[in-house]
């Protein structure tokens, strides 16, 4: 379970401070892959931010007793001047890993399939390998939901699949909240959904309804 | 896996060592060169001031060898600017990796002044053995003393490397004038000339700066021939750092949110 307690949270912009939410509260049940909807601007990256913990809200909270993974953007979290090998590791000794190190170095080796680039700086990598390699590292630690933000789809026919084949893995051991404008990949993975509209959440138990709405706008 | 639950100490403990891993790496890993401009960056500092003042200096200092009065100013500056100027900017220079939500702020400073004592204490160390093994008369006569007052600069640094950090990263129009108002300080730390021989009447102003106070106490520890003052107290170093620490560590619970959204 994962639960939003009054949110509010705003920007400031040069025309003055702008609400992304305003006294939000919902639950995200056990158990469910959720897409969230909403149109540009509506706030799905700033939950997806509030949720993994690198965003904090004005007042109110996110309570959980899950453990939820990083946001899996395209563009944070590697360092551009260090092989993709050696931010793996970084990530991996964050998380206290140890002895599972070399493990979890092979396995993202291998899934990622970026071959001998997994040992260039990771400024030379396209977003697509970047995503590839983005993607793998999170699947290397047991979380209990996985924040996916656009990331699976970059990547080409042959890793999309290989993505829809690990988050099928998945089922029953973790689930999803997932941001995609691609509707397809919402219905691949999403079974209800959250639609995000002017600062407030609807929760659908069907992601087609969700996805009627947002169509509808 | 095991789903331990780890205690906040662990999980800040990996992470600084994971930093400390990554910033050796990207400050030494790429070229051979970082190693060397680590030690070469204090010699070319000490060749200057040699070649300038070489001769006058030891005329006017009898006793005390002039280069490695040099190095004994030299290092404790370089531990100090290296860790403030480094520390300073490691929150906007690490900003990507609080993607990752058990990396905080604080480590990424921690883990740069970790850093930046260990290699110039080991520069500093190397320097001296080597002096020492060219046959330059050079003995600590009191290393407690000499570790008191670089412990003192070490968290003294630290402490400014907090206060600053935060102003920087939260203020990057302030953040770019830190160092041209830091500059001056080479000047009046005592580096390149003796407390002594500056007239009485500016001591008082010059012992407000605590860095004067650690390369005077340095020297007055290995140069049985230097003339300290005694103006020159370490207990003083100790409570400015205190006082920045505190001062850091309140604003920066305040402020630790802010560090990591922008």
């Amino acid at each position: 379970m994962i639960r939003l307690e009054n949110i509010t949270k705003s920007y400031r912009t040069r025309g003055g401070r702008r609400y992304v939410f305003r006294d939000l509260s919902m639950e995200f049940p056990k158990a469910k892959n959720v897409a969230l909807l909403g149109k540009n601007g509506a706030g799905k990256s700033t939950l997806m931010r509030l949720l993994g913990g690198i965003d904090f809200p004005d007042r109110g909270q996110v309570v959980t007793d899950q453990v939820l993974s990083w946001p899996l953007a395209l563009a944070g979290g590697f360092q551009g001047s260090l092989s993709g090998k050696d931010n793996v590791k970084f990530v991996c000794r964050t998380f206290g890993a140890g002895d599972e190190i070399d493990e979890r170095l092979a396995f993202v080796h291998s899934f990622s399939e970026l071959g001998d680039y997994f040992y260039e700086p990771v400024k030379s990598y396209s977003s697509g390998m970047r995503a590839r390699l983005a993607f793998a590292l999170s699947l290397a630690f047991d979380f209990d939901v996985y924040l996916v933000d656009e990331v699976t789809a970059v990547g080409d026919q042959n890793f999309r699949r290989k993505a829809k084949q690990a988050f099928e893995d998945l089922k029953g051991r973790a689930t999803l909240i997932m941001v995609s404008h691609d509707m397809q990949t919402l219905r691949q993975h999403c079974d209800a959904a959250v639609y995000l509209e002017q600062g407030r959440a609807v929760w659908f138990d069907d992601l087609e309804e969700a996805i009627e709405r947002y169509r509808n706008g | 896996m095991e789903r331990r639950k780890r205690s906040s100490w662990e999980i800040q403990r990996s992470v600084i060592f994971a930093l400390l891993m990554r910033e050796l790496k990207t400050r030494f890993g790429n070229y051979r060169l970082g190693y060397l401009w680590a030690v070469l960056e204090p010699l070319s500092h000490v060749a200057v001031f040699v070649v300038i003042f070489g001769v006058i200096m030891d005329r006017t200092m009898p006793g005390v060898n002039y280069p490695m009065f040099l190095v004994t100013g030299i290092m404790p500056w370089l531990l100090f600017s290296n860790i403030v100027n480094r520390g300073m900017v490691a929150v906007t220079s690490n900003a990507t990796l609080f993607s990752y939500r058990q990396v905080k702020p604080m480590d990424t400073i921690v883990a740069r002044v970790i850093l930046e004592t260990l290699v110039q204490l080991f520069v500093f160390a190397l320097i001296v053995v080597v002096a020492i093994w060219i046959g330059i008369d050079f003995r600590i006569f009191d290393p407690f003393n000499v570790i008191a007052a670089l412990a003192a600069l070490v968290i003294f640094s630290a402490a400014i490397a907090i206060c600053l950090c935060i102003v920087a990263t939260l203020y990057p129009e302030l953040g770019k004038v830190i160092p041209m108002v830091m500059r001056p300080l080479y000047f009046v730390s005592g580096i390149f000339w003796p407390l002594a021989s500056v007239p009485h009447e500016y001591h008082p102003y010059l012992v407000w700066n605590p860095v004067l106070h650690v390369i005077e106490s340095v020297r007055n520890d290995v140069f049985p021939a230097y003339q300290s003052s005694n103006e020159i107290n370490i207990t003083y170093v100790f409570m400015l750092a205190v006082i920045f620490l505190a001062l850091g560590l309140a604003i920066y619970r305040q402020t630790t949110n802010r560090l990591i959204a922008t």
